[in-house]
């Protein structure tokens, strides 16, 4: 079976798996109005008054990292639950090509939780969505959904070596957003933490993103901010692909999924 | 004594089925590690959304809001683990009284909750620099007591609704939200609508806040038993609606033989 069939087939399943789910319901339609709701009001009164850059963009982003973190974690933990971790693993079409189609279906539904933020926010507080450079906002934003596939597969890897997932993707959802500037720029926490923040592909997809809301004009810092991005994107591209030959090699001699 | 020794030992049984789930670094990483960065993420995002550096009405908000994670995430789901592990079908039919058995679920969950709202308020204080100086730390105490014992009282609450539903993750997360806007802990809720501030004083939290916020000066005695009194007054309300609607369903259930009502 040609790759490009499985990542399609992979995509459409998870997108019909996915949608089907109550919680992820919560993650896609829900969660976007309350984080709409305590961003506004927390931002209110606020020296920072870019509701685009801070509300919309914080509460869009996540949401998108909450679809993203419970659906293409947890699915690694259903797969098991549902004992067929193991068939997915050694079935001819590849389970990194599988795994792939899960990533892109979830993120493909998940990116209508940014869409929703969208609406929440002009329904309730009226302001106007204003982006000041929109060429460099589309291709920030595309880097930043790349930055979380890559990032989600990565995390997906490490989980299917642990039978706790449940608790694991718990404890990444609030230190990323926290860690990656989702709602304020990392300049705002310790130094030694901005060195970890550094370390995430999305804070510098993100950091772009901020920067194409603010302001019209490009500047070097902008560039600089997008190669750190795609170098990141790539470290951990390769990471994943490692990861998965550790695993894949690790399964095969321990004739288990069940690592921990 | 034997009742008293029964009400014990079956405590102690639910704490266990809650901490079940944990070995140390896990409970660690989740009830310690992830209830402190859910704290230092709010109060960071304070700081930056204000500019001021005193953020203790921050620290002292959203440490009682961690009661939430022992409270109603815990709690919300334990008669649903009753129901997976077999269990329900003997508590449904045993003679033992409903009520005691939904306050033994609740003593280790408010004990719980009581040490990480004073753990997360002690580390996130030293963290932001709260000046404990002229702080009166029972007022305090006492809030944080009253706001583990209701939101405990909603969980169990939750967790007889759970029964009902498939859905019992969604309407937790939802009510979480709800708690964490309307609990006044990050923003002054009289930014919210007329109907939102009404509804913030059918939900925990609101009020302890409030009343927690008091250990910092500004303490009205009157004001402050007013907020404690309706805390517990709204916390045994929960624990009466959680008791009278599991007695409705073990009727349904003996009626139907059956305890699948969704």
């Amino acid at each position: 079976m040609k790759v490009r069939s499985v990542v399609i087939s992979s995509l459409v399943v998870q997108i019909k798996q996915t949608y089907a789910r109550n919680m992820y319901k919560f993650c896609l339609l829900v969660s976007p109005l309350m984080s709409t709701i305590l961003l506004a009001e927390m931002y209110r009164n606020s020296e920072h008054d870019n509701f685009t850059s801070y509300i919309v963009l914080g509460a869009g982003l996540m949401s998108l990292w909450g679809c993203i973190c419970f659906s293409s974690a947890g699915d690694i933990n259903r797969e098991r639950y549902s004992n067929t971790l193991s068939l997915i693993f050694i079935s001819p079409s590849s389970f990194q090509a599988i795994l792939f189609g899960k990533v892109i279906g979830n993120t493909i539904l998940s990116l209508f939780s940014v869409l929703l933020t969208a609406v929440y926010s002009f329904v309730l507080y009226r302001q106007p969505i204003v982006i000041e450079n929109m060429p460099m906002f589309l291709v920030s934003f595309l880097i930043t959904i790349i930055s979380f596939m890559v990032f989600s597969i990565f995390v997906a890897y490490i989980l299917v070596l642990s039978r706790r997932t449940e608790i694991l993707m718990n404890c990444i959802d609030v230190p990323l957003i926290l860690v990656c500037g989702f709602v304020f720029p990392i300049e705002v926490l310790p130094m030694w933490t901005q060195y970890i923040s550094k370390a995430f592909p999305m804070t510098w997809s993100i950091k772009l993103m901020r920067q194409s809301i603010m302001s019209p004009s490009v500047d070097g810092d902008f560039f600089i901010s997008m190669t750190y991005a795609i170098g990141t994107i790539i470290v951990y591209a390769l990471l994943s692909n490692l990861l998965y030959k550790l695993i894949a090699k690790r399964v095969r001699i321990e004739a288990s999924l069940e690592m921990a | 004594m034997d009742i008293v020794k029964r009400f014990i030992s079956q405590s102690l049984l639910a704490g266990k089925a809650i901490l079940g789930a944990f070995d140390l670094v896990q409970f660690i990483c989740y009830q310690v590690g992830l209830t402190l960065l859910t704290l230092i993420f709010y109060c960071v995002l304070a700081f930056f959304t204000t500019g001021s550096y005193d953020l203790t009405r921050w620290v002292v908000g959203n440490s009682l809001v961690l009661c939430v994670n022992s409270s109603i995430y815990s709690l919300g789901t334990v008669f649903i683990s009753d129901r997976h592990f077999g269990r329900l079908r003997f508590i449904i039919a045993s003679p033992m009284n409903l009520l005691a058995v939904i306050l033994q679920k609740g003593v280790i969950a408010i004990l719980m909750s009581l040490g990480t709202v004073t753990g997360g308020f002690i580390i996130g204080g030293l963290i932001f620099g709260v000046d404990f100086t002229g702080m009166n730390f029972g007022v305090f105490l006492l809030a944080a007591l009253a706001a583990t014992f209701s939101a405990a009282g909603m969980g169990l609450m939750m967790s007889a609704v759970a029964l009902l539903t498939d859905s019992v993750h969604l309407i937790l997360n939802i009510v979480a939200n709800i708690i964490l806007i309307l609990s006044g802990a990050n923003f002054p809720i009289t930014q919210l609508p007329m109907v939102a501030q009404h509804m913030a004083k059918i939900f925990p939290l609101h009020r302890a806040v409030a009343a927690a916020n008091m250990s910092f000066g500004n303490f009205e005695y009157n004001k402050y038993v007013l907020l404690i009194i309706g805390e517990i007054a709204l916390g045994i309300c929960f624990y009466l609606i959680a008791f009278v609607m599991l007695k409705i369903m073990e009727k349904v259930a003996i009626k139907k033989a059956s305890l699948e009502m969704f």
